[in-house]
């Protein structure tokens, strides 16, 4: 498994200020977040994981539960979001200065609205595994994460190809499963 | 608030506001020109010789929308001459000023025999979707037009009928009301309600909830298809706040006032679908003050042919809602959404039209402008 990493991308746009980032870090919150989409997959879900990282501390998990909730926005990254404001609440902290300085480990690129919503939090780094052919909102079918978007804050930095083939085979693994003539997901590394 | 529109002016089309049907990019467009060659036709009585010899040669791949023959004005009055696509101009041909058949046919055997000296001009690259587009596209080239019906209505807003229109208007007066109630307890004036249109049922009421201590993504939009999850056994939050409601909650006996009948069912569809011109009637506070539980969760493992998500439903929505809320209603299958105002930051017309986003599997219409002026003074303190 080869890991696609540019650590000089990451200091070049003072990002080392706001988050830290190690390649050994990463591949342990990635192999984290794909236990929660086997999780995911194990509840008849789509299977997608993700962590949310704030000073090497996980503070929110989450995985697909669209199916148990009957939304469709139950997404991972919405369900992590719902755990890190639980956790500012807790520990009294201020929810827009932790978002802003907390990664988002996901195994496959956020979708359009999960983009949408990551500017709206202002969350400055994004680490996915493979990317999102149908529903992608950093670079697939938009570019939410970087656009210019009235009161959506800056773009944020997404880094991706982080364990890709196996976050495409547990979607493989899912539709197959769902449904033998469904088409193979259009999701490509 | 708008004039309530009176049972006996149901015949009568007096709204303040007008449906503006949002369309896509692709439709709105200005028509995209390609050059190319053409030249009249010496003898009328060769033009099927000349089509077929030319039709063969230069096959006008990707623009056969083109008509090949165009009849235009001749030199005298009732004179009528014909021209002929020869073929796409190159580059090379496009910026040379004269070009002769001899550079056009080399030595084919068709060597554009019964033709007037080529020139150079322009038509449109695609077939026009809009009738506006076909106007357009027609000053340069004639095309033809394969009308669709229905986007032609929307467009001249003449898709909605008197009584249908009072349909909307009823609704979206539900959002407004849910958005007073919002703005008055400290969050943005922005109102939401789900509607299954075929059965003239309201699924949710809310107004959004994103300041105040409370969730930043509680958008009135993102409520309200957790509303109707919840309506549907599913859902995430508990709301407690007054104005809200979803159709399963166990206090929804107050909120029937946009089904309960009374009296004149003249304008309605079908004599079985309920007048909502008779909504509001019992005033603003018909909407009872209720809580979702996620009890209903053990609903989950029962019945799968329920409605499915938000298919088939109608959002009624004061503001533009943003790109998350926008993909939301996408996920979530929403069947047509109506809203008053447009924001900057908008996704359906505004910033993003994500309802008409080629790729996503779902696309939706969307009308804006429903009681603008309504939506506006929210806005207003
Ligand atoms: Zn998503
Ligand atoms: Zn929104």
């Amino acid at each position: 498994m080869r890991v696609y990493l540019s650590f000089t991308f990451c200091q070049q746009n003072s990002m080392a200020d706001d988050v830290s980032l190690d390649e050994e870090g990463i591949r342990k919150w990635m192999e984290k977040s794909l236990d929660m989409a086997h999780d995911a997959l194990f509840n008849g879900e789509v299977p997608v994981g993700c962590l949310m990282v704030y000073k090497d501390e996980v503070i929110g998990k989450g995985r697909n539960c669209v199916n148990e909730t009957r939304n469709a926005t139950r997404h991972a990254e919405m369900v992590a979001i719902d755990e890190v404001i639980g956790w500012c609440e807790k520990s009294n902290q201020v929810k827009e200065a932790v978002f802003s300085k907390t990664v988002l480990y996901v195994t496959v690129e956020p979708c359009i609205m999960c983009a949408g919503a990551l500017r709206l939090l202002h969350v400055p780094l994004v680490v996915y595994g493979c990317s999102n052919e149908r529903f992608g909102g950093c670079g697939s079918v938009l570019n939410v994460h970087k656009d210019d978007i009235d009161n959506h804050g800056k773009p944020f930095k997404c880094i991706s190809g982080i364990f890709a083939e196996e976050a495409i085979a547990l979607l493989k693994d899912f539709y197959k499963g769902q449904n033998p003539n469904a088409p193979n997901p259009k999701i490509k590394p | 608030m708008a004039k309530k529109q009176k049972v006996s002016d149901c015949g009568v089309d007096n709204f303040n506001w007008k449906p503006t049907f949002v369309l896509s990019d692709d439709d709105t467009q200005p028509v995209e020109l390609v050059n190319i060659l053409a030249a009249s036709i010496t003898n009328r009585q060769d033009t099927s010789q000349i089509l077929k010899s030319l039709s063969e040669l230069f096959p006008l791949n990707g623009l056969h929308h083109l008509k090949r023959v165009k009849s235009c004005k001749g030199e005298t009055k009732n004179d009528v001459a014909l021209q002929i696509i020869i073929c796409l101009a190159s580059d090379q041909h496009s910026q040379s000023k004269h070009v002769s058949l001899k550079q056009i046919f080399g030595d084919k055997p068709f060597a554009g025999k019964g033709l007037g000296p080529p020139f150079l001009t322009k038509a449109a690259k695609f077939p026009p979707r809009t009738r506006q587009q076909f106007k357009d596209a027609s000053i340069y080239w004639p095309t033809s037009f394969h009308e669709d019906k229905h986007l032609t209505r929307a467009i001249a807003g003449q898709l909605f009928t008197v009584s249908e229109k009072h349909k909307i208007q009823c609704y979206m007066e539900k959002a407004v009301a849910v958005a007073k109630t919002g703005k008055e307890r400290g969050q943005a004036p922005i109102g939401a309600v789900i509607v299954d249109p075929i059965n003239e049922e309201v699924i949710a009421v809310c107004h959004d909830l994103r300041n105040v201590g409370r969730h930043p993504f509680f958008h009135a939009a993102m409520i309200c298809i957790d509303l109707v999850a919840a309506s549907q056994g599913g859902g995430t939050y508990k709301y407690n706040e007054p104005g809200f409601y979803n159709k399963n909650s166990q206090y929804n006996s107050a909120n029937q006032e946009c089904k309960e009948s009374s009296t004149s069912d003249v304008n309605s569809i079908s004599g079985n679908h309920k007048d909502p011109c008779a909504c509001n009637t019992n005033g603003e506070d018909g909407i009872s003050t209720q809580q979702v539980t996620t009890d209903n969760i053990a609903l989950l493992s029962g019945d799968k042919s329920g409605p499915y998500l938000c298919t088939g439903y109608d959002l009624y929505i004061t503001h533009e809602p943003c790109i998350m809320c926008a993909m939301a209603l996408v996920h979530s299958r929403i069947n047509r959404v109506f809203y008053g105002i447009m924001c900057p930051n908008g996704a359906l017309g505004s910033r993003y039209k994500i309802h008409t986003q080629s790729g996503l599997n779902h696309h939706f219409e969307v009308f804006k402008g429903i009681l603008e002026l309504d939506c506006n003074q929210l806005l207003k303190t």
